[in-house]
């Protein structure tokens, strides 16, 4: 007994220090010199405790920071707009697949996941040839569709199986006490489905803000630019070193909002589950 | 008595494919009838999957008439009969139409939503009232259950099962109907919990009220339940399936019996007729109500 407690205390550690890596190899960078960063000799001063490779702020200039904010406020823009789009297609889809067509049709939406099978980058030739033939490339809508369709058939997946959860029983009360199927859609069904639509906005906006195929060959205009693509451009191009440890001290806060707000949607979602499990 | 519903069955057939040569083939009810009028109370009891619940669905109107209703891939359903309701048929009239109301064990209450949003929820559904207008009804049908002082901002889960069931009947009689159906409502509760609901909320008030209009339907395991019926429907499935092969095919078909017993059977010694009803929990439940010394 006490052996496998251990075993599973060193499991917890190691997974909690895995999750954790990437966070701490972004704020290390933030204390380095850029060229420390660039040169790839980081994270071994920090291993070796070398203290003769760390700056304090501030580091770049204004003119990086400027490129910052532009992206970031692109990919919020994006993440937020395509998050949107997809709850509002996947929701639907989900309803009709779990609620209005009958039993007959369900295994249909298996093909959802088969959608979800293919690589973005496979089809990123056929999207710029189709969007490029439709007037779209380089405009915002093009990325937000592009996410919108790569995202919305495991979203709409997932959301069955959560729409299937809730008791075909509560249907039959709702119609009995008078509702239609909008009301009971929202009132009951999404209401019930809450820790489902957390996941599946925590799923699109990360898959979105982390997404660089279609952001980098549909869109060229700097001004559109999103943030995965500037880090990358910076770190490819290194034609700005200083670009790089700008962007990662810059990360920092907008990333603690968003663990912070990952931590209070993680909280609601265990607390349905748990009313779920304990009401009658 | 004014008649309140008649359901006729010709046919209600349900199919099972068992593996590749096998199907299953349940007969729930054949030419069956059954009539409902005003102030009375029928109770169906019987084996599990012998077609209970799915009369309440018939009368609920959510299963309607159809040659083959999908209920799952490997599962098809076939009903063929009519349902009428004061006279009129009522056969494909909508649920929600129907003036029934159905309390079942679970999902009668949204948990989601406070105790006073479940009980606003069917009235903000069939007209508009105001919000003091609906208080006061509210208020009247929360006495009505002797629920007065609860909190009614609460969420369902924060009751006890009792008073979630009162809740739940309360939300039933908001709705104004002519049938009440109870599907197992109160097989989670204890017995002296359970009697106290049926007696003070379902018995009292339909066999006090001078002008009775309101029919129940009660499907139930419990025998005591059984015991205030005017009618009961037995429902039995026999055991051994009637082996039918067709050359490499094999279907077992089980058929449901459907008998009705009169009030005068809530005589304890008329239980000994119901054959699969097992003696012991006979003798368990009378004894509950007098010990035997």
């Amino acid at each position: 007994m006490r052996y496998s407690s251990l075993v599973s205390r060193i499991l917890m550690w190691g997974i909690i220090i895995f999750s954790v890596f990437p966070l701490v190899i972004l704020i290390i960078s933030t204390f380095m010199s850029d060229t420390t960063v660039v040169n790839g000799i980081g994270l071994k001063s920090f291993m070796l405790l070398s203290t003769t490779n760390y700056t304090i702020l501030p580091k770049g200039n204004v003119i990086n920071t400027q490129f910052f904010f532009q992206y970031l406020f692109n990919t919020i823009k994006l993440c937020s707009l395509t998050t949107i789009c997809v709850i509002l297609i996947s929701t639907c889809l989900a309803y009709i697949f779990s609620r209005v067509l009958g039993v007959k049709f369900k295994s249909l939406s298996s093909l959802l996941l088969c959608a979800y099978l293919f690589p973005s980058i496979i089809l990123i030739f056929s999207y710029y040839d189709f969007f490029n033939s439709m007037g779209l490339t380089n405009t915002f809508s093009v990325l937000i569709i592009s996410n919108t369709i790569f995202c919305f058939p495991f979203c709409t997946w997932l959301l069955i199986s959560n729409f299937d959860d809730v008791s075909q029983l509560y249907d039959r009360t709702a119609i009995i006490d008078g509702a239609g199927h909008f009301y009971f859609f929202f009132k009951i069904l999404l209401r019930k489905s809450i820790p489902g639509l957390l996941t599946i906005v925590i799923f699109t906006f990360v898959l979105t803000w982390n997404e660089l195929a279609f952001a980098k060959y549909l869109i060229t205009s700097e001004k559109l630019q999103v943030l995965s693509v500037g880090i990358l451009e910076s770190i490819l191009t290194q034609a700005d070193s200083s670009l790089y440890t700008v962007f990662a001290t810059l990360s920092i806060p907008p990333l603690i909002i968003l663990v912070t707000i990952y931590i209070y949607a993680q909280r609601i979602i265990h607390q349905s589950f748990i009313r779920e499990r304990k009401t009658i | 008595m004014e008649q309140l519903l008649q359901v006729k069955i010709d046919k209600l057939q349900i199919k099972k494919k068992k593996g590749k040569n096998k199907t299953i083939e349940r007969t729930l009810f054949k030419e069956f009838e059954l009539n409902l009028s005003a102030g009375e109370i029928i109770v169906i009891i019987g084996d599990s999957g012998s077609g209970k619940s799915t009369l309440l669905n018939i009368i609920s109107g959510f299963i309607l008439p159809k040659n083959k209703i999908y209920l799952n891939n490997k599962e098809t359903l076939t009903f063929i009969g009519k349902v009428t309701f004061n006279g009129k048929d009522s056969t494909y009239l909508p649920a929600s139409e129907r003036r029934v109301g159905l309390v079942m064990q679970r999902f009668t209450l949204y948990d989601h939503m406070s105790v006073k949003d479940n009980l606003y929820f069917p009235l903000r559904m069939r007209q508009k009232l105001s919000k003091d207008l609906m208080n006061d009804i509210v208020n009247n049908i929360i006495s009505q259950v002797h629920l007065d002082g609860i909190d009614l901002d609460g969420k369902p889960e924060d009751l006890s099962g009792g008073q979630m069931q009162r809740i739940a009947i309360a939300k039933m009689m908001l709705n104004n109907p002519q049938i009440y159906l109870f599907d197992e409502a109160f097989s989670h509760l204890d017995f002296d919990l359970r009697q106290k609901l049926r007696e003070q909320l379902i018995i009292n008030p339909i066999r006090n009220k001078a002008e009775k209009k309101i029919g129940v339907i009660f499907v139930t395991h419990d025998l005591m339940d059984a015991m205030t019926a005017d009618k009961i429907l037995h429902l039995t499935t026999n055991e051994r399936p009637i082996l039918d092969k067709n050359g490499k095919n094999t279907t077992e078909k089980y058929i449901t019996e459907a008998k009705w017993y009169p009030r005068e059977c809530q005589k304890i010694n008329a239980w000994q007729d119901f054959e699969s009803i097992n003696q012991f929990q006979v003798i368990k439940r009378i004894s509950a109500i007098k010990p035997l010394v």
